[in-house]
């Protein structure tokens, strides 16, 4: 069992979940406020890495965040080295690969909740942004939990974007998808099973947790008010 | 109260039906009585900041807390406050309990902080509508017209100087109805706090003793009374209950 492989893999995906809900959970907020062609280009532009092959954007993010495009040379002269083959282009990759997961279940909660609840706390007094915490995200807690779980399974089983973008540095990028390739090739199929163990364990707790800790709200039980 | 604390004028379409309103509210209760499909939520909606008219001015006149913008919404000049600025309440017909929340954390959601003695004051409200038994149950575990009473005790928590009540005691067992009715409108005079109804029930305006706004076809056509106005609605309705 390569460990320094699992704790840069649960690093990558624990990383870039915080940061993309940090991004995801306003926009998917904004997406649903209501229709327009903007929001509708915005939401097409995130599921673009659903349908895409993994490996065209790790092609597209290597050559962007290299020496040919002018990004890449800024990103390159703020942070002294190259964004690829390091953890953070890695964090990056991920991020770009993985933002479907964290925003449709969110648009998705969002849009499942009635215009009704959030006018309510407005004619209350609630500023939007206080009824986006008091009412919006309680009542999308599913959708929030769904997307927390999603988004971190997808980035531990990066493959191709993390291949392409990263390469195979141990202790750097090899993450545990990487490292069965590896061991793989190499025949060490019983270390290859060990380590895709580990992986289908995370991946089944992760998907349980997703449908035995929904939310409810027909228990009776009063939920503690922090008003 | 002053002698107007609301002035009304709206143009709006509504599919089939073009509004065209114009009415101030004088009295401590008016209600807006019409046939359904008349546009009257629309109206109230428009008032709380929830819709924008295509053309309209909504003002508030002197008298009211400093704090309250006095021009709410104003086509003309392109002055539309948001709905939580406005201070209006409104009781919409569907109660939309927040489901995360049990009753006293509807109720409290609001609750102007710096009021002093609050529980004594949410006991107070609590009463008033019938709910304190309700206290720790979730909005899944309530009946709709426990439903309701607890978003008209939400609305009250939550201060506000004027009033809208959008069919709100629907459903509501004819006696229960009378007696909240009763207190509600004592409590909210006590408060100089004005209320516009909406509803088709006669017997709910006779019971609040409103002044009435009847609109027909997108227009207000008589303002007055509840026993001018709806003199003939008054004749049935007695005629009903001496059968």
């Amino acid at each position: 069992m390569d460990r320094q492989a699992l704790w840069l893999t649960l690093r990558l995906a624990g990383t870039t979940t915080a940061l993309l809900l940090l991004v995801a959970l306003p926009l998917a907020w904004w997406i649903t406020l209501r229709a327009s062609l903007a929001r509708g280009l915005v939401q097409a532009l995130v599921s673009l890495p659903l349908v895409l092959p993994p490996t065209v954007i790790g092609f597209y993010l290597l050559i962007g965040f290299g020496p040919l495009t002018w990004a890449g040379r800024l990103i390159t002269r703020t942070l002294g080295h190259p964004l690829a083959f390091s953890f953070s282009g890695l964090l990056a990759g991920s991020i770009l690969y993985s933002f479907p997961f964290a925003v449709q279940p969110l648009v998705a909660g969002f849009k499942a909740i009635g215009a009704e609840y959030s006018e309510a706390a407005r004619v209350l007094g609630a500023s939007p942004l206080r009824c986006f915490f008091d009412v919006t995200l309680p009542m999308a807690r599913a959708a929030l939990l769904s997307a927390t779980v999603l988004t971190f399974l997808h980035t531990v089983g990066e493959f191709g974007v993390v291949l392409m973008l990263g390469g195979n540095i141990p202790g750097v990028t090899r993450t545990l998808s990487i490292a069965i390739f590896d061991q793989v090739q190499d025949g060490a199929y019983g270390a290859a099973n060990r380590t895709s163990l580990v992986l289908l364990c995370l991946s089944a707790v992760g998907l349980l947790a997703i449908y035995t800790l929904q939310p409810s709200t027909r228990r009776g039980r009063p939920l503690p008010y922090a008003g | 109260m002053p002698a107007e604390c609301l002035v009304v004028r709206l143009q709006h379409s509504l599919g089939q039906v073009w509004l065209d309103v114009q009415f101030s509210l004088r009295a401590p209760w008016t209600v807006l009585f019409a046939p359904s499909g008349a546009g009257k939520t629309t109206v109230l909606r428009m008032i709380a900041g929830l819709e924008r008219p295509a053309k309209g001015r909504i003002v508030r006149p002197d008298g009211l807390p400093e704090s309250s913008p006095t021009v709410l919404t104003d086509t003309d000049r392109r002055i539309f406050v948001p709905a939580h600025r406005r201070g209006i309440r409104l009781v919409a017909q569907r109660p939309a309990l927040f489901p995360h929340l049990s009753v006293v954390g509807n109720v409290q959601y609001r609750v102007e902080p710096k009021r002093q003695e609050r529980d004594r004051f949410l006991e107070e409200i609590f009463a008033l509508c019938r709910i304190a038994h309700l206290r720790d149950k979730m909005p899944a575990q309530l009946s709709g017209g426990e439903a309701q009473r607890v978003a008209l005790a939400r609305s009250l928590a939550s201060g506000g100087d004027l009033l809208l009540l959008d069919e709100p005691f629907t459903g509501l067992e004819a006696e229960l109805r009378e007696k909240i009715l009763g207190e509600l409108r004592s409590y909210l005079i006590s408060r100089a706090i004005p209320v516009l109804q909406v509803t088709h029930d006669v017997s709910e305006i006779f019971s609040a003793e409103a002044e009435v706004l009847r609109m027909e076809a997108g227009r207000i056509v008589a303002q007055g009374s509840a026993k001018v106005v709806l003199a003939q609605e008054r004749q049935a309705l007695l005629a009903r209950l001496q059968r």
